[in-house]
């Protein structure tokens, strides 16, 4: 496969977003001008773009350990 | 209004995995992800999350009850210790260069239970609190000492369910041997490395045949349910799957547990490599399992399976089907299992018992006959849950997910290392990537296989849901 390229706003990985992209998938991150220029030898653009908005889904409403409560913490009370 | 704890991850075919904190799943089109990342749902698409169990609303108790009890029964309550792993002897009469024991040779001496250590062992298991009791004998070979493994099958009487595994390299069968074998309570374990070629490379050298005739001669006499082989996989050199698939068919063992060398024993002086993940193995599971599903739905005279992916995947579907000890949450340690060595040591786990015997770190709880739940087994069990670390919170598929505080000791010397870093987890990732695949993979031959994987009677139209 091609070396395949994204490049995302700054805005677009904010905060945890931009590790949690990087800790999940066969990804680099270098910082342009405006944003982040992602690559990949292993996933296509598609597949980049996936990555992005599963990060963008779990940064929402993955489960959390501290001020918000999580269903076990919630369980085991 | 709310959603449920959600976590998501991308998959090969461009869509995306969403995964409740209980571990119901669907895999979403951009567009349906697109207006969950935005908060924009549509009332049809808040059906469709609330179907699954990822939507309730907040005067709903009952939904959120339903919530937190799918999560509980993906938690393992381990119950009073019902399962030993037993070492009567540390000595071999083989000598395998990545024995993960580092045994002893067949003469030495001071390497098999004392009196006093059967004795306390008896003892211990006149006074567990349980009906149902399995054991499984380690070595070392222990059938090198079949008038031990014979005092405590004797011993374990009482039980209305008793089930012995005794593992053995199945050098040496003399009567003693047969006649331990011959109780239906007692099945044999043993280690068939892919090929004969390897086999004979790794183990048993030019005595392979003598191998080869006990194996067939125990398969003969008691069928291949009461049999069961364990390859060891070199990574940098593996047989063709074909080959393995082969190899196990014409000694008629269905169940292959595909296991890469394990970074213990003499292994980590001489398979260095096998301390980090190897990047290729994914790719020859991957092959490895394609070749079962295509043999598989050519033959179905048989159902073919590679246990390790099994059991993932009834981590996925039947939570709470499985006691596999390597992938269960918290995962227990010194509690409803534990190990005896040769000199009455008790360890955690058997690769904790590997770990002291090479030195690298003392993980031995205490000695048959004290107790052994002191300061280092609460220290031990205080880390062995993935809940609340924080790659695995953020982490799809925390709740198939597992913890091995061992492996990573024994890999990396410490714990306190990123999740994703370790070897664990990026098996982990890449055989439930794998399996989701196959998940929504629509071709019969693929579901055909699962059907059977997953112990179903039929195949169904469909093993995962969409969100669109």
């Amino acid at each position: 496969m091609n070396r395949s390229k994204l490049a995302l706003p700054a805005y677009a990985l904010r905060g945890d977003l931009l590790d949690r992209l990087l800790t999940f998938n066969a990804m680099t991150a270098s910082k342009t001008s405006d944003g982040f220029l992602l690559e990949s030898d292993t996933m296509s653009e598609e597949q980049m773009r996936a990555a992005v908005l599963a990060a963008r889904i779990g940064e929402r409403f993955s489960p959390t350990v501290g001020p918000q409560e999580t269903s076990l913490e919630r369980l085991l009370a | 209004m709310t959603v449920l704890p959600l976590r998501a991850r991308g998959l090969r075919d461009g869509n995306l995995l969403v995964v409740s904190e209980s571990g119901s799943f669907s895999r979403a089109e951009l567009s349906f992800a697109e207006r969950l990342a935005n908060e924009a749902l549509t009332p049809h698409d808040v059906d469709q999350l609330t179907a699954h169990g990822m939507y309730a609303r907040s005067d709903d108790p009952l939904a959120t009850m339903h919530h937190d009890y799918a999560i509980a029964q993906r938690l393992t309550r381990a119950g009073p210790l019902d399962y030993l792993i037993l070492v009567p002897t540390l000595r071999c009469n083989l000598s395998c260069s990545y024995c993960q024991v580092s045994r002893a040779p067949e003469e030495a001496r001071h390497f098999d239970w004392t009196e006093e250590t059967l004795n306390a062992l008896l003892d211990l298991i006149d006074g567990l609190d349980t009906d149902n009791l399995k054991v499984e004998f380690q070595g070392g070979e222990p059938t090198l000492r079949p008038d031990l493994i014979k005092a405590v099958i004797d011993r374990c009487a009482r039980f209305t369910s008793a089930q012995f595994v005794i593992c053995t390299n199945l050098h040496r069968i003399g009567d003693e041997q047969l006649r331990l074998f011959d109780d239906p309570r007692v099945f044999i374990s043993t280690s068939l490395d892919g090929t004969l070629d390897a086999h004979a490379r790794q183990r048993t050298a030019n005595e392979t045949p003598v191998f080869i005739q006990n194996l067939n001669a125990v398969i003969e006499r008691y069928g291949s349910d009461k049999v069961s082989a364990l390859p060891t996989i070199d990574s940098t050199n593996p047989p063709p799957p074909e080959e393995i698939i082969a190899t196990f068919t014409s000694f008629g063992l269905n169940s292959i547990f595909l296991r890469p060398i394990n970074y213990q024993g003499f292994a980590r002086k001489q398979h260095p490599h096998a301390q980090s993940f190897d990047a290729a193995w994914p790719q020859y599971h991957r092959q490895f399992i394609r070749s079962l599903i295509d043999t598989n739905w050519h033959d179905r005279s048989r159902v073919l399976e590679e246990t390790y992916f099994s059991i993932c995947l009834r981590r996925i579907f039947q939570p709470g089907r499985d006691r596999h000890v390597d992938l269960r949450n918290p995962n227990p340690m010194g509690v409803d299992y534990i190990v005896v060595d040769y000199d009455g040591t008790i360890y955690p786990t058997d690769e904790a018992r590997m770990l002291s015997r090479s030195r690298v770190v003392d993980l031995s709880l205490g000695m048959v006959g004290e107790d052994w739940k002191g300061d280092k087994w609460a220290l031990l069990n205080q880390h062995a849950t993935n809940q609340f670390d924080s790659d695995c919170l953020r982490c799809a598929y925390q709740p198939y997910c597992g913890r091995d505080v061992v492996d990573d000791l024994s890999r990396y010397g410490t714990i306190d290392i990123r999740r994703t870093k370790t070897a664990f987890c990026q098996r982990q990732m890449s055989l439930f990537d794998f399996a989701f695949e196959l998940i929504y993979d629509e071709s019969p031959d693929v579901r055909y296989s699962l059907a059977r994987w997953l112990r179903l009677d039929g195949d169904p139209a469909c093993f995962g849901s969409n969100l669109s």
